[in-house]
Order: structure tokens, then C-alpha cells, then sequence
């Protein structure tokens, strides 16, 4: 069997689309579908009630591009998983070919995040988080995770690359994101343990290095402000602490909708988009934010559940790596706007406003439907082809 | 299934699940910080919620208004409007405000020059916004309201001001309003907590303050982040303070101040019928307004440094020795004493009295002369005989009687000082110094101790002429503003109490009638002193007395040489001049007293003002200010 390696394998058991939609419509994930349903309810709720209680600006807006989103999943998730995976370096090409784009066209604000076009606005750092996902995913596949150099290399430009000109926006949430995305995805691939290890004791060096050489100033003070936010409560730490109260008022049970005094006299700061969080929690309490955490903890769970019985590396890596997305725009939203973390403007999707998150989470549960879909598939290796 | 992908397999499910795990016990540290702050911290934040949310503010009623006796406008409100900002942090958003606020009001931008110096050092919080300058037109004050969007943190906010349109008329008897200090802060907290109020300094905005304050309320109101309220919560509805109506006639009083114009002194003008004051005018005077805005250092010390003391109210403050004014009294004690008004005393000008020499002021003397034509004439020798025959004390009596020595209202409403009348015990008690006969003369002629206000002259002349035991009012009544009356606190003076006619003063009528009698003749009788003040209508004749006061020593020396004219001495060493009269002499309705400071004679100076006065008393007549609210053109 030693030829194995250089022989092109076959692929198997790849259902027809007529199978792939019925597979979706006769057997449909209906937990999955369902959290996401609450969850794209939640975030209505917020955004009515952000408003003050008004369909404009943020709900109609929210709730179309909802609707968009779901259509999109829907037809992510019936696309031929081959497709994904020969195709699966070119969204990441695309996304730092706009990074890039958006590190070399002067902007007027110092913080630059977005590509315009006319009145639509993109945030490529968003997305590329699941494209770093679907290359690394496609690479392993590719690979026998026997830990040689280009195991090491490769991984580890398609990482760096989109963090460091993440980081140049400067966007230091996002870019700590992608790295952590990118190196889940790889330990998940099969990335050797020794280099695990030596990778993880590097880190772990690279704190102090990283306050002193990368962080800018104003993100210095974001951080001295997250550990003691008290100390400016006008300043640096008025959000948190404007946050931190939303929450810590809202109690057991809520405010009720539209009754949170924070939210609805205008206390909280971005209380539409990165603060989203805040207001649900005002308005609904623990009881509110409990279900909400056990829904996100639903989908991931529901993910790695699905990735134990996928038949194809590719689509196991795409599924529990994609969970990881989700646990991540979850734990660091809520962190940051409970003040466990910095503030670090992370949103929360499909809670906060923001169309690129949105579209990113619903294309996630696209790609996760579609593991979901050619699960019993077996997919061969090919690693002579990079695209 | 191939070796690898079996290894590699079993790798994944591992790792996945050290992950999965891994993602739960982060979630599950995120539950429990929800916990933490949601159930276990839950009431410090709903507490901090509230704070932010819900404001107290007090609510401060409208000032009582202060009205003439025909509701003419005396004291009332004005509303101002200002411009308060919260600064932006950071130097940047300060002048980008800056500019934007100069942009709004450019076309005015002349009067806002200031803006630019004023809003570099200011502070201001989201709870107490810095009150950054007046906006001086409607149309600067609708500009900055319909850019409210882009000026966040700016405010327009409302204020009233008290506002005096008498001006200078009025000022001693209102008083003025000025900004709390420290002192009021400390006789009353509360007076702490309101922003922007002021409180009644001296006159009846002193004196009437807690009526005029009325009720202070509160409001709790919600508001947003930008300070701006949403919504009442609860109100506690302040009650309005009342107004006051004074007996005082705007247009007596204006025409008394336009007679005293350029003289230092003061003018009171009585209702003999019932003691109001009609006129009560002291000179100089100051525009009361200016305490309001504010007074500059310069403008505060020409004020209370002047040589003039415009700040003092003579009318009411003012002590003077009433000189030959006060022979009435002297006059009245010797009749009710039982002295025949025809007994004659030789006046040759002068005659020793305790080894002093006293002089009569006509230094040639005035022969033999009865009581009637002792008064006409001032005549001094005589009143030295009567006084040293009565002593002092009776004629104390009788001073006190006539309303000397003691405050005047009977409303307690104004701040007056009492004069001296002096006895032989209070000497004693003051100076530990036996009473001389010297004395006695002096006190005689209305000199020496004796001491008087303006107003007690009038209110003496007022008794003599009614025969009414009066007191002088200033305060015709509170008037409510249409609201409820329960909760303004102590009840308000009874001010129409003392529209009961007065008592009879406890004066032989007839006394009272030969007084009259001779005042009638100092003024209309050939040889009276104010023959020149009389008027030629027979319906409006006047009656009264003539003072002149010397305010310095005459040696015996310039006796020998001539007694200096007034026109010849420096301004602070002419004499007072004195007048007190009433009108019509049949059936006195008015009474009056004139004081004008170093004036020279009171026949020539003060007569004529008291004259004028009454005239235009007589000619206005006396009403109730039924007929309705007048107002200051």
C-alpha cells in the first residue's frame, strides 16, 4: 500500500442533487434549524426594541437580509461538495486580494474595516475566518498529518497572512479570531502534537512581546480599561460599565421587551450592533441569556455531534471548525460586553446588526448543512492540485 | 478503510471532542459571569440604572410679581434663554463644537465674540452642562434648536429673570434680587440645590421673600444619555409665589423722584385717611436691575463707595435732626401741658441758656410774638422758653405720640430705623451724663440728640393733621395668584387689618386744631417762613413747617464777622432742608415730609417739593386701582 499516497483516489458515494434535496427536506436537521430560528428571532426582538421600538432603522433591514441569508444557506447547502472543496482555496484568495485593497487604499477614518460600494458596505475580515477554515480544511484533506515542514509552513502563511493584515486595520479582536480559528482548524485537521505543543508554549511567550511591540495605545487603554472600567467612567470605560449595567439590571427575569431603561434611553453605547447582546439581556435577564447561550451551545454541539459520523476529512474539519466560529462570536461578544474580555468589537451574529456577520454565520450553516448532507460521502485525496 | 484515514479519523474525534469540551467550560465560565451579574449583582445595577436614569430636579415657581396701587408692574419676570453645553472630551471635538456653534450664530457672531475665550476652559457633565452664554435673540435661540443634531450636548435652556421697569423710581422700597451666597446657603440648605436662583436682598424683596418665593416642587424625570428628559415620573407641583400690592402710586412716586432729581434726600407722601404710603422716595437712587445680571467690581464700588450712598433708603433709614420741623411737637406738648397759645416771649435774638449763648435763627430777633405767629415764624427764642418750661420729658411724650422715636409700619414690612427721641434717663443710661437745660433748648428746636426719618416726620404730620392714631402702610394686600392657598406656609400679614380707622391720638382736639391752625399760617400767612411755597388755588391750600438744619458749628467768631450764606460753603456743610406739610388744610387727605440734604433753607428748597407733591397728589386724587392694571410706558 505504500503507493497510496500518490495515487489519486476516488470519490464515493456522492449523492445527485435530487438526493441532496431530499436528504435536506425529508430528513432536515431540526434542531439546527430550529436555534436558528430563535436565534434570527432574537435578534429582531433586539433590533425593534434598539430602535426604541420602531420597525426603522435596524429591524426591516435586519430581517430582509435574514431572509437573504436563509435562501443563501439554503443553496450553500445544496451545492455539490466537491465544488466546496476544489474550490475551497478562492474564497480566502478573494478575501486578502479585499484586505489587501483595503490596506493600500487610503481611507479618512483610521479605522478602516470596509469596502463601499455605493451605499453597501463589506467587511472582508468577517468572512475570512471561514474562508481561513476552508483552505486549511481543503489542505489537510489534501495531507497525511504526518507533521512534515510544509505541514507547518503551509498552515501557517494561510494563518498569518489574513491575521497580520487584519491586524493592520488595526482590528486586534479579529485578527486574535482568525488566528484562533485557523490554529482550532489546524489542530482539528491532524496537525502534529509536537508541533501543537511547541506552537502552543510559543504562544503562551508571545504575550508579553505582542503588549509591547503590537498592541497600539488606544488598545492599551481598552485593555487597562476592561480591568479596572471604574476608574473613567466617562471615558474609556463608559461603555463597559453602561453595559455592564444593562445586564446587571435586567436581573432574573428582564425588564420585559422595550422596557429596558438602558437600552431604550440610549445609556448603551452601539447598542444595535456590537452591544446587541446588552440589550437582550436587559430585556429578557438571566433567564433570557441562559437560553440563548444553551441555543449557541445547541448548534456547536449539534456540529461536532455531525462531524463524528462525516465519511470525508474535508467536511469534519468544515463542521466542527465552523462550531468553533460560532462558540467564538458567542464567547466573545458576551465576554466583552459582560467584561470578562477587552471591548474588542466583535460582533454577534444574528443578534447584532451587521449585514457581513449575518451573511457569514448564515453561509457557516450552509457549509455545516452540506456536511450535513454528504456525510456518507468519501472523498479522495488531491494534493497535487493546490486549486 | 485506509490506515490513515483511520489514524487521522481517530485524531479528529479526539481532538473534537477536547474542543467541544473546551468551548463548554468557556461557555460555562460566560453563564457564570451572567449569573453573577444578573442574579447575584443584580440590585447594585438596578440601582445604577435608576441613577442614570432618573433625575431630580426642583422645581422653582415663578416669583411673586410686586404691583402699584393700580396694579401698575413694579417687580416681575422675565424669561432669558441660554445656551448650555456638555463639552466633548478631547481637544478636537472642543473645537470642532466650537466652530460649529460660530457657524449657527454667525450673522449675530459680533455678540458672541466671547464664544471663542469662553469655551476653552469650560467643564460641564452630562447632569450639570456648563451655562455657556445668553442667546440675545428668539432667532439665535430657534437656530440652535434646529441644529440640535449636529451640536450634541447643547442645550437651550430657559431662565427666568426678575426685572424691575420702575428702574431707579422704586429701587429702596423693592429692593432687588441677586444670586444665592454661601451665607444664604447656610441659613438654608435647600437654597444650595437650586441653580440659578435669587433671593431678595434688601426692600420688600427681603422683607416678602417667603411670599413672593411661594413653593419650591419637585419633579423626578427620566433621561436619556444625552441628558435629555423623556418623561415625568412624579411631580410634586410647585405652588407660584404671591404677589404683593403696594399702597405706593407709581406715578406719585415717579413725580416725587423727578423732584428730588440731582438732590440728596428723600420725599414721603402719607394718605392721612388711613396711612398709606403713597409716595416714598429716596435720592439718589440705582437701578435695581443691575443686581440682577450682575454687577461689575467698577459699577459696585461707584455705588457703594459714592458720597451720596445712593444704596441707603433715606426715606425710611435716613436720621436726621428735624430742626424747626419738629416746633409742632414742641407746640402740641406745651398746649396739652396746659400753656396759653396767646402767652407772648420777647425774641431779641439771642439769649443765654446754661451759660451758652443760643440764637433764634434771625439774628435780629423777633420782638414779641404769640404761639400762632412763633411757629409762622420759626421764631427759636420761643421754642427755648416753652421747651425749658416743659423739660424734656413731656416733650419726649409727645414725640412718641406723634409716632417718633419708634418704626413707622405697621406691617413690619419694611426695614426702617427708629430715630431717638432723647430723655433725661436715656442720656444717662448712654452717656452716664447728667440732662442739661442746654439740652432741653436744643431739643426744643428739633436739634441736638434729636433724631428723625423722613418717614416718621410724615407719619407725625399725618397724626396731627387726622388726629388718628395712624401707622404707615406700605402693603395694600397678597394677592394670590388663582392658586391653592394651603400650602404657602406661615399665613401672610395680616395687611388688611389695619384698614380699620386708626384710633383718636390721645391730643386735645382743640391743640390739634390751633397746630393746624399755625401750620396753615407758616404757609399761607404773610410773615409765615414758606409764604413763597403757598399756592394761589384757595381748594388745595396747604399747611406745614419749615426746617432748616445746620449740620456744623457756628463759632462765635463768625457770628461777630457774619454768618456765611449756604451758597458760600462747601456742599457738606450746608444746611438740611426740612419741610412737612399737609393738604387740603381744610380736611387733610395728604400729609408730607421732605428732607433734602444739605439743601439750604427748607422754605426755598424743600417747601416747594412738598408743595409740588401735594398738588399732584390732590390733582390725581386717591383710588383703589379698581379701575385696573396699569403698566410703565
Amino acid at each position: 500500500m505504500s503507493g497510496v499516497d500518490f495515487v489519486r483516489e476516488a470519490d464515493e458515494n456522492i449523492p445527485g442533487f435530487r438526493q441532496r434535496l431530499q436528504g435536506l427536506a425529508q430528513t432536515p436537521p431540526i434542531y439546527l434549524l430550529l436555534a436558528l430560528l430563535v436565534l434570527i428571532s432574537a435578534g429582531l426582538a433586539v433590533q425593534y426594541s434598539a430602535a426604541g421600538g420602531d420597525g426603522r432603522p435596524w429591524f426591516w433591514p435586519h430581517a430582509l437580509r435574514a431572509l437573504a441569508g436563509c435562501l443563501l444557506m439554503v443553496a450553500v447547502a445544496l451545492v455539490d461538495v466537491r465544488f466546496w472543496l476544489r474550490f475551497a482555496y478562492v474564497p480566502l484568495a478573494m478575501m486578502l486580494a479585499l484586505l489587501l485593497v483595503l490596506e493600500f487604499v487610503p481611507s479618512d477614518l483610521a479605522v478602516d474595516r470596509w469596502i463601499r460600494v455605493g451605499s453597501y458596505q463589506f467587511q472582508p475580515s468577517e468572512p475570512a475566518k471561514l474562508a481561513l477554515v476552508m483552505a486549511l480544511a481543503r489542505f489537510f484533506h489534501d495531507r497525511r498529518g504526518r507533521g512534515g515542514f510544509l505541514e507547518i509552513l503551509v498552515p501557517g502563511i494561510l494563518i498569518a497572512v489574513p491575521a497580520f493584515l487584519v491586524w493592520r486595520q488595526p482590528d486586534l479582536g479579529t485578527a486574535a479570531a482568525i488566528v484562533a480559528v485557523g490554529c482550532v482548524t489546524a489542530f482539528l485537521a491532524g496537525l502534529s502534537l509536537r508541533v501543537v505543543v511547541a506552537g502552543t508554549v510559543a504562544a503562551a511567550g508571545a504575550v508579553p512581546l505582542l503588549w509591547w511591540f503590537v498592541l497600539h495605545e488606544y488598545q492599551r487603554v481598552r485593555v487597562r480599561s476592561f480591568l479596572d472600567p471604574e476608574s473613567d467612567p466617562l471615558g474609556a470605560g463608559y461603555h463597559l460599565l453602561q453595559s455592564k449595567i444593562a445586564v446587571g439590571s435586567g436581573g432574573a427575569f428582564g425588564r420585559g421587551f422595550l422596557g429596558g431603561s438602558q437600552t431604550q434611553l440610549e445609556f448603551l453605547p452601539e447598542h444595535h450592533t456590537d452591544f446587541a447582546f446588552t440589550v437582550f439581556a436587559e430585556e429578557f435577564g438571566f433567564a433570557g441569556t441562559l437560553a440563548l447561550l444553551a441555543i449557541y451551545a445547541l448548534i456547536i454541539v449539534w456540529g461536532v455531534v455531525l462531524a463524528q459520523f462525516v465519511r470525508n476529512h474535508f467536511g469534519r474539519v468544515l463542521a466542527a471548525s465552523i462550531t468553533f466560529i460560532v462558540f467564538l462570536y458567542a464567547f466573545i461578544n458576551i465576554s466583552m460586553t459582560t467584561g470578562t474580555l477587552p471591548v474588542v468589537g466583535y460582533p454577534l451574529p444574528p443578534i447584532s446588526y451587521g449585514g457581513t456577520a449575518l451573511l457569514t454565520l448564515f453561509v457557516c450553516m450552509g457549509l455545516l448543512l452540506n456536511v450535513y448532507v454528504h456525510r456518507d460521502s468519501v472523498l479522495g485525496r488531491r494534493n497535487r492540485t493546490l486549486v | 478503510m485506509k490506515p490513515v484515514e483511520s489514524s487521522r479519523r481517530h485524531d479528529f474525534d479526539r481532538r473534537s471532542l477536547l474542543i467541544l469540551g473546551l468551548n463548554g467550560c468557556f461557555l460555562a465560565v460566560v453563564a457564570e459571569r451572567l449569573y453573577q451579574l444578573q442574579i447575584l449583582e443584580h440590585e447594585q445595577y438596578a440601582v445604577r440604572s435608576d441613577e442614570n436614569r432618573v433625575k431630580l430636579q426642583l422645581l422653582v415657581p415663578p416669583r411673586g410679581r410686586i404691583f402699584d396701587r393700580h396694579g401698575v408692574l413694579l417687580a416681575g419676570n422675565r424669561w432669558h434663554h441660554y445656551l448650555h453645553v456638555v463639552p466633548p472630551s478631547g481637544e478636537e471635538g472642543r473645537r470642532a463644537m466650537m466652530l460649529r456653534l460660530e457657524h449657527i450664530l454667525r450673522p449675530s457672531a459680533t455678540r458672541y465674540t466671547e464664544l471663542q475665550e469662553i469655551f476653552g476652559p469650560v467643564s460641564g457633565s452630562r447632569e450639570s452642562p456648563h451655562k455657556l452664554v445668553r442667546l440675545h435673540s428668539w432667532e439665535d435661540v430657534t437656530k440652535v434648536a434646529s441644529h440640535s443634531v449636529v451640536l450634541p450636548g447643547v442645550s437651550v435652556r430657559r431662565e427666568s429673570e426678575r426685572h424691575y421697569p420702575a428702574g431707579d423710581v422704586l429701587a429702596h422700597l423693592l429692593g432687588y434680587v441677586s444670586s444665592v451666597t454661601s451665607d444664604d446657603i447656610s441659613r438654608n440648605e435647600v437654597l444650595a440645590h437650586l441653580s440659578n436662583y435669587q433671593i431678595g436682598r434688601v426692600g420688600f424683596e427681603q422683607s416678602s421673600e417667603a411670599i413672593l418665593r411661594g413653593k419650591i416642587g419637585t419633579l423626578h424625570v427620566e433621561v436619556n444619555a444625552h441628558g435629555k428628559s423623556v418623561r415625568n415620573l412624579r411631580e410634586k407641583k410647585a405652588l407660584p409665589g404671591k404677589d404683593l400690592r403696594l399702597t405706593v402710586d407709581y406715578r406719585l412716586q415717579r413725580y416725587a423722584t423727578s423732584l428730588l432729581a440731582g438732590q440728596t434726600g428723600a420725599a414721603v407722601l402719607l394718605d392721612t385717611v388711613n396711612g398709606e404710603a403713597l409716595a416714598c422716595c429716596s435720592s439718589p437712587s440705582f437701578d435695581p436691575n443691575l443686581f440682577v445680571t450682575g454687577l461689575d467690581h467698577a459699577t459696585w464700588n461707584a455705588l457703594s463707595n459714592s458720597p451720596t450712598t445712593p444704596l441707603v433708603d433715606r426715606s425710611v433709614r435716613g436720621r436726621y435732626a428735624p430742626g424747626s420741623t419738629f416746633k409742632v411737637a414742641v407746640a402740641l406738648a406745651a398746649l396739652e401741658a396746659g400753656h396759653d397759645p396767646n402767652h407772648t416771649v420777647f425774641c431779641g435774638g439771642v439769649r443765654e441758656i446754661g451759660g451758652n449763648r443760643f440764637h433764634c435763627w434771625r439774628r435780629q430777633g423777633h420782638g414779641r410774638l404769640a404761639l400762632t405767629e412763633a411757629i409762622a415764624q420759626s421764631c427759636d427764642l420761643h421754642f427755648y422758653e416753652l421747651a425749658l418750661n416743659l423739660g424734656v420729658d413731656r416733650i419726649a411724650a409727645m414725640a412718641r405720640r406723634l409716632g417718633l422715636g419708634a418704626a413707622t409700619a405697621v406691617d413690619e414690612s419694611v426695614n426702617e430705623r427708629a430715630g431717638l427721641v432723647p430723655t433725661k434717663a436715656w442720656k444717662k443710661e448712654v452717656y452716664n451724663k447728667s440732662w442739661y437745660q442746654s439740652d432741653t433748648a436744643n431739643v426744643g428746636i428739633g436739634q441736638g440728640y434729636m433724631l428723625a426719618t423722613p418717614v416718621q416726620l410724615a407719619l407725625m404730620t399725618a397724626r396731627i393733621a387726622s388726629g388718628r392714631e395712624l401707622g404707615v402702610r406700605f402693603v395694600q394686600g397678597v394677592v394670590n395668584h388663582g392658586v391653592d392657598e394651603r400650602l404657602t406656609g406661615a399665613a401672610p400679614p395680616d395687611f388688611g387689618a389695619a384698614r380699620r380707622l386708626a384710633d383718636a391720638l390721645d391730643i386735645e382736639e382743640s391743640s390739634l386744631a390751633f397746630v393746624r391752625n399755625a401750620m396753615s399760617a407758616v404757609v399761607n400767612s404773610p410773615t409765615g417762613t414758606a409764604r413763597d411755597a403757598g399756592t394761589e388755588r384757595d381748594d388745595f391750600l396747604m399747611a406745614g413747617k419749615t426746617g432748616t438744619v445746620q449740620v456744623r458749628r457756628i463759632t462765635a467768631e463768625e457770628r461777630k464777622s457774619g454768618v456765611k450764606k449756604n451758597e458760600d460753603l462747601p456742599w457738606k456743610f450746608r444746611d438740611h432742608a426740612l419741610f412737612v406739610g399737609f393738604a387740603p388744610v381744610e380736611q387733610p387727605r395728604f400729609a408730607v415730609a421732605v428732607v433734602v440734604e444739605h439743601g439750604g433753607s427748607g422754605s426755598r428748597v424743600a417747601a416747594p417739593i412738598a408743595r409740588d407733591l401735594l398738588l399732584e397728589a390732590q390733582r390725581l386724587g386717591v383710588t383703589d386701582g379698581s379701575e385696573g392694571a396699569g403698566q410703565i410706558a
